[in-house]
């Protein structure tokens, strides 16, 4: 053999094996900053400042239950250094501890409580936070991350007090200390989720203002506007919602210094994007079965012309119709099959407004295409019936595919409010104080009436506003309880609206009725009818009652005339009576209590006279005179029972007497 | 032939040499790259099963936790800070949205400060010399606050060119802001 071509060959091996370890170095090098190049990359590349989350994402409430928010927030936190024993390398201190470093620069002391180990009233942090997500229906996900990216409390090993006060950031302008009335753990949770809530539901009628709106706005890159900004098309209100935390998007520096700074940073959007990719994946993809809603209107009317208002009046046992449309912004396709409406919050709970059009007490309607593709709409008609129970409702509804899985649950509802279809008043003086109870009224003859009848408008039309309460059953018959205040003996009153009377809304009026000087009930009822151009009757709702004729009491006392036991004089209006009582007392009422007496019981007084003479005396049989007006020679010559309460003796001048109990009640 | 034979099987060799190599640092890189930096999927669900197997239950990272770090840094020397700050005369206010969308206008704003009372007041002069005048509570918001406005019409504001200028005054400070707008 060779040695010198041994030797060639060895050390030609050699070199190959090397060579070839070299290249394979290389490859592992190479694939190693392969990675790390497209980690800053790839985590900022998916980054857009109009999307940063997808609705969808946002509102996914069942992400995660407390035992896995608990197993997150362990699994990111290997030890904590409760006690600031540890050294403050992190902060280029290895020469003090945690709790010395922190002393320098007048942070909070020891102890530093992990949030995995956190509780506030004996709940744990975990369990706070699914709860604050279960009850703004907002992704727990969002919420780990924004105490991570706003107070870096789920990586902290040693988190100050201080951090868990103003955990989320809220209530912390840049350039003011935090407002204490945001302070603690769950309130900042709290308004954080409200907020959310509040910019997702987008009720009109109470809108969470933001700095930016859907579309285009011009957003800076720091609080310092020499920085510059650009225009960014906001997408969805996910994004919107964050801006309102954040109002500053990420510029270039920023986004390729990954977790790093840059010149002119804001980065709180940034890292929202970030840790939220790297904790929980990419919060642009929405789940596989998910939905936005695009549309949720209410109908009075099967055939859905008619739209109520999206605060929704309507009376107990109304039927009334809504239509929701729902974009499939997942990547599976709906079918009629499996993907119904069902009730939520909480998730299939009975609902108060179903009818026998509903599959089931929780699933009010299924959709109405075959087959809705991701990006499609989906349409759900719903039949609603209102409850009896008169009260303000939300109805929850959110989508569900059968036997697989429940969407997320964007938050919508349906605010509906249950008033009475009608709603009469009756009183028996014009002040409107003395309410007379109903419907089957009674009155003295010949006596006037006061009422107030709101009606609400049940059909499903809008009524014009000169709509008036007439006659009906029969139609247009002529009353007996008209007054010269009616429009005409078959029309009480034109409705006090200034504006048409929409349907679930309300028309109120005003009017009179004289009572027949004829004893006897009459009964009465009214419609609404609309007497102009293309006149016609809204029957739907009719308010019904009856007016008794009772007869007339005495009111007064005349000269020669007299009071005996179990006698008495009442106001006209009815409310006050004078009672001349088996006891001997002589005792003024009103309608809740006596108001003046004569103190007289047990001295046997029966009788009480109007002399001639002017003078107002009670009388015992045995003890004569007990008790007297002492106006002898006044002139007096009649009592009245006032309907003020007050009982006066008049002369035909002037009151030598009164009780002195007017407005007494 | 022989010395061709001999100098014909040594590319041969070296190729086949190199293709393994090359082979070999594919291999490699690829080995490492699945095992160790592979990204995986963690698309959430809505599904009630919840998807703890698809959330990242590694410890935090070094960037995280300095990301972390850094942030609790600047919230705790703030919160140390004892100096409330001195309460200037002014406080800063900007448009952020003045735009048009068919009839409908929205004017929405930011302000430095977070406070829920105060007021807001909108100005609209148009170039003829009409006024347009609006007032609004404040919506406090996380780290800043808003007027509870503004939506408009074009039946308010006809078309032309308007300046719009929003004075925000809260207790005795005071803030405005203003721009030009071309309404169709």
């Amino acid at each position: 053999m060779n040695t010198r071509y041994i030797h060639k060959a060895a050390t030609y091996k050699k070199s190959i094996l090397f060579s070839v370890l070299a290249l394979v170095s290389l490859g592992i090098g190479a694939a190693v900053l392969v990675h790390s190049n497209t980690t800053n990359a790839a985590s900022t590349a998916g980054f857009n400042a109009g999307r940063i989350i997808d609705d969808s994402v946002f509102t996914s409430k069942d992400t995660m239950n407390a035992g896995q928010i608990q197993a997150f927030l362990t699994s990111k936190v290997s030890s904590c250094d409760t006690a600031g024993t540890l050294r403050a390398t992190e902060y280029g201190r290895g020469d003090l501890t945690h709790a010395q470093y922190a002393a320098t620069r007048g942070w909070s002391a020891p102890p530093y409580t992990c949030m995995k180990d956190y509780s506030v009233n004996g709940k744990s942090a975990a369990q706070i936070i699914y709860d604050v997500s279960q009850k703004y229906s907002i992704n727990p996900q969002v919420f780990l991350v924004l105490l991570q990216k706003e107070q870096g409390l789920i990586t902290d090993s040693w988190p100050l007090s201080t951090q868990y006060r103003t955990a989320t950031g809220y209530g912390c302008p840049d350039t003011a200390p935090c407002d204490a009335q945001y302070y603690g753990l769950e309130n900042q949770l709290d308004w954080s989720g409200k907020m959310f809530r509040s910019i997702m539901n987008n009720v009109p009628q109470n809108q969470w203002y933001t700095p930016y709106v859907l579309g285009n706005n011009y957003i800076q890159y720091s609080p310092t506007a020499s920085c510059g900004g650009s225009t960014v098309n906001i997408q969805n209100r996910a994004t919107q919602a964050l801006y309102n935390y954040t109002p500053y998007q990420p510029n270039q520096g920023a986004l390729n210094a990954g977790y790093g700074t840059a010149d002119c940073g804001a980065y709180g959007n940034r890292n929202f994007y970030l840790y939220f990719s790297d904790w929980f994946g990419n919060p642009t993809v929405p789940p596989v079965y998910s939905w936005s809603p695009t549309a949720q209107i209410v109908y009075s009317d099967s055939a859905r012309t008619v739209t109520l208002p999206y605060f929704t009046t309507v009376a107990p046992g109304q039927k009334f119709y809504a239509t929701i449309a729902a974009r499939n912004t997942g990547n599976q396709v709906w079918s009629r099959t499996n993907v119904n409406l069902a009730t939520t919050n909480p998730r299939d709970q009975s609902n108060e407004f179903y009818n026998s059009d509903w599959a089931s007490r929780n699933r009010p309607a299924n959709m109405l295409e075959e087959q809705v593709a991701p990006g499609e709409v989906g349409t759900f008609r719903v039949s609603l019936t209102a409850p009896q129970v008169q009260k303000s409702y939300n109805l929850y509804f959110s989508l569900v595919v059968e036997g697989v899985a429940w969407m997320n649950d964007p938050g919508l509802y349906l605010p509906i409010n249950v008033t009475p279809a009608r709603e009469l008043n009756v009183y028996s003086d014009s002040a409107k104080t003395n309410k007379l109870s109903g419907p089957s009224f009674s009155a003295y003859a010949g006596s006037t009436l006061y009422a107030t009848l709101n009606m609400t408008n049940t059909s499903s039309s809008p009524l014009p506003r000169e709509v008036m309460l007439g006659t009906t059953s029969p139609t247009d018959h002529t009353s007996v309880l008209t007054n010269p205040s009616w429009i005409s003996a078959n029309r009480a009153a034109q409705s006090t609206s200034v504006t048409p009377i929409v349907p679930g809304g309300t028309a109120a009026f005003n009017f009179t009725l004289k009572v027949p000087t004829t004893l006897g009930t009459y009964p009465e009822s009214f419609g609404l009818v609309y007497d102009g151009a293309g006149g016609q009757w809204f029957e739907t709702n009719t308010a019904t009652f009856s007016v008794t004729s009772l007869e007339k009491p005495k009111d007064v006392v005349t000269v020669s005339q007299q009071l005996n036991v179990g006698d008495g004089i009442r106001s006209a209006d009815g409310r006050y009576i004078l009672v001349m009582q088996s006891d001997g007392n002589l005792v003024l009422y009103s309608p809740s209590r006596a108001v003046w007496a004569s103190n007289t019981n047990g001295t046997g007084a029966n009788t009480l006279i109007m002399q001639s003479d002017g003078n107002l005396v009670l009388y015992s049989p045995s003890r004569g005179a007990v008790w007297a007006s002492n106006t002898a020679g006044s002139g007096g010559n009649v009592i009245v029972m006032q309907s003020d309460g007050n009982l006066v003796l008049y002369s035909p001048s002037r009151a030598p007497w009164a009780s002195n109990t007017s407005g007494k009640l | 032939m022989k010395t061709l034979n001999k100098s014909s099987s040594a590319p041969k060799k070296k190729i086949a040499i190199i293709l393994i190599a090359v082979l070999l640092v594919l291999l490699g890189g690829a080995a490492v790259y699945a095992k160790f930096y592979a990204p995986t999927s963690t698309t959430p669900t809505s599904d009630d099963s919840t998807q703890t197997d698809q959330t990242n239950l590694d410890p935090a990272t070094d960037e995280q936790k300095q990301a972390g770090d850094d942030q609790k840094q600047t919230n705790a020397d703030a919160a140390a800070d004892t100096d409330t700050g001195e309460t200037t005369g002014t406080v800063g206010v900007t448009i952020t949205y003045f735009n048009q969308n068919g009839s409908q206008i929205q004017i929405r704003t930011l302000i430095d400060e977070v406070t829920s009372t105060g007021s807001c007041t909108l100005t609209l002069e148009k170039s003829d010399g009409t006024i347009v005048t609006k007032t609004s509570d404040i919506q406090a918001q996380p780290s800043s606050s808003s007027c509870k406005g503004f939506d408009l019409t074009t039946a308010e504001i006809t078309p032309g060119t308007w300046k719009a200028t929003i004075s925000v005054k809260i207790g005795t400070q005071t803030g405005n802001a203003n721009e030009t707008k071309t309404i169709q």
